[in-house]
């Protein structure tokens, strides 16, 4: 099949087959390598990207599901080499170890602050399930994502 | 890992796809909407399916009061169950529920009517459907059938539809006005399968009803007062020995679903 779609505004037309993941189709053929392989099974959250918008686990979608959407990978974010303000409190509070799981969890904690489920801590961490990360503890990131959120809070 | 290589159709109706399963005659063909529990499979190696026909862009979406049921369209995600606020109110054990599938991408995708499809003992919404009661709505090649949520779960991943089959819709019956709700999960970790899960219903007219998941082949009903429906559920659920969950210990942990479940339910009823 032709697949046409959109990755960090660059348009793709090319003949993929219906067997190749979101993901595999993001790494090897859009040359997004900031899209994480990590369990392949939709548990760990390193593959997230936006789909039209809306969080998904890149190996838990075929490729051919993707035609005619538009993808955004962690890579669109930040304007001129310079990185979001969720990425600055990741990096200030240590919430960034060996960043395998980073992609994801900046993904997915926008999404959670862009909805309001990062209100207070406990629903922060709920909307933060399925991101794994093994290295921090996740402490620092829950710290970096309410700080984020205060900070946008108070410039909105 | 790497699927094995499959046909893939995105037909534009439901008479479509049914057409192309009824036309798969000795392939296997399956029917993909979210894909969450489809795609792992598929790249675990656990589903070797030959046609994949895509009904995500069906628009079978959407939920809505008919006849003092509500009609949950197939393809509703999780997360429209779990965040709108149209869905609180009519289907609160819904929503109560939605929020313990998998993680929020998978609820982003994921869809209602893969969920009773796909039939895992261990998921929530088959759970939350049987609670309510109702119908399933499946298009086929002799048109539309009805399938009482009574007799819809045959066992583990195995459901009352045909293969040339669609499921279109679930129609819940309504609850009593007055009744009360409520939902209650253990499982390993905060977005993992359930070891156990459990629904309840209070109605006004002092009864209830329990349903158990994760605990047998199917999700298990049960109906009676209110007091006694959580000995109810110890005496009859027999769940299987695995490596790491014994017996004794999921049988226990059904106990403790259904028993805080009910005591939600109450107090939501009371509220």
């Amino acid at each position: 099949m032709t697949l046409e779609l959109v990755v960090n505004g660059r348009r793709f037309r090319e003949p993929v087959e219906p067997h190749v993941t979101l993901l595999r189709f993001l790494r090897e053929r859009a040359g997004a390598i900031d899209v994480k392989y990590g369990c392949g099974e939709g548990v760990c959250g390193a593959c997230t990207v936006l789909m039209d918008g809306v969080a998904v686990n890149a190996c838990s979608v075929l490729a051919v599901q993707a035609e005619g959407t538009t993808i955004e990978t962690v890579a669109a974010l930040g304007e001129n080499g310079s990185l979001h303000p969720l990425q600055q409190e990741l990096v200030e509070r240590g919430a960034v170890q060996c960043g395998f799981c980073t992609p994801g969890v900046v993904l997915g904690s926008l999404e959670a602050v862009r909805l309001g489920l990062a209100g207070d801590r406990p629903t922060l961490r709920r909307s933060l399930a399925g991101h794994l990360c093994r290295c921090t503890g996740y402490g620092k990131i829950v710290d970096a994502v309410e700080a984020y959120r205060d900070r946008e809070g108070a410039t909105s | 890992m790497i699927p094995r290589p499959f046909d893939y159709e995105r037909p534009g109706s439901v008479e479509e796809a049914v057409s192309l399963l009824a036309a798969a005659s000795g392939r296997e063909a399956k029917l993909i909407a979210g894909g969450q529990s489809l795609v792992p499979m598929l790249s675990l190696g656990l589903a070797r399916p030959d046609l994949l026909v895509d009904i995500s862009r069906l628009e079978l979406d959407g939920i809505q009061a008919v006849d003092g049921r509500i009609r949950v369209g197939a393809t509703t995600c999780h997360r429209t169950l779990e965040l709108d606020p149209g869905v609180r109110s009519l289907l609160p054990l819904a929503a109560e529920a939605a929020w313990h599938v998998g993680n929020p991408r998978v609820r982003n995708r994921g869809t209602f009517g893969g969920s009773l499809a796909h039939a895992d003992p261990a998921a929530e919404l088959p759970v939350v459907a049987l609670a309510h009661g109702g119908e399933v709505v499946a298009r086929g090649v002799d048109g539309e059938r009805r399938i009482a949520l009574g007799e819809f779960f045959l066992g583990y991943l195995e459901t009352a539809l045909a293969p040339d089959e669609v499921l279109v819709a679930a129609e819940l019956e309504r609850l009593p006005e007055g009744s009360g709700v409520g939902f209650h999960e253990e499982a390993q970790r905060a977005d993992d399968f359930a070891l156990a899960c459990a629904a309840a219903v209070v109605k006004p007219d002092g009864g209830a009803r329990v349903v158990v998941g994760g605990v047998g082949d199917r999700p298990l009903r049960f109906d009676g007062a209110p007091d006694e429906l959580a000995a109810v559920v110890e005496a009859e659920v027999d769940p299987e020995e695995e490596a790491f969950v014994s017996a004794a210990f999921r049988r226990r942990l059904a106990v403790v679903c259904a028993r805080r479940a009910l005591a939600r339910a109450r107090q939501d009823a009371a509220a």
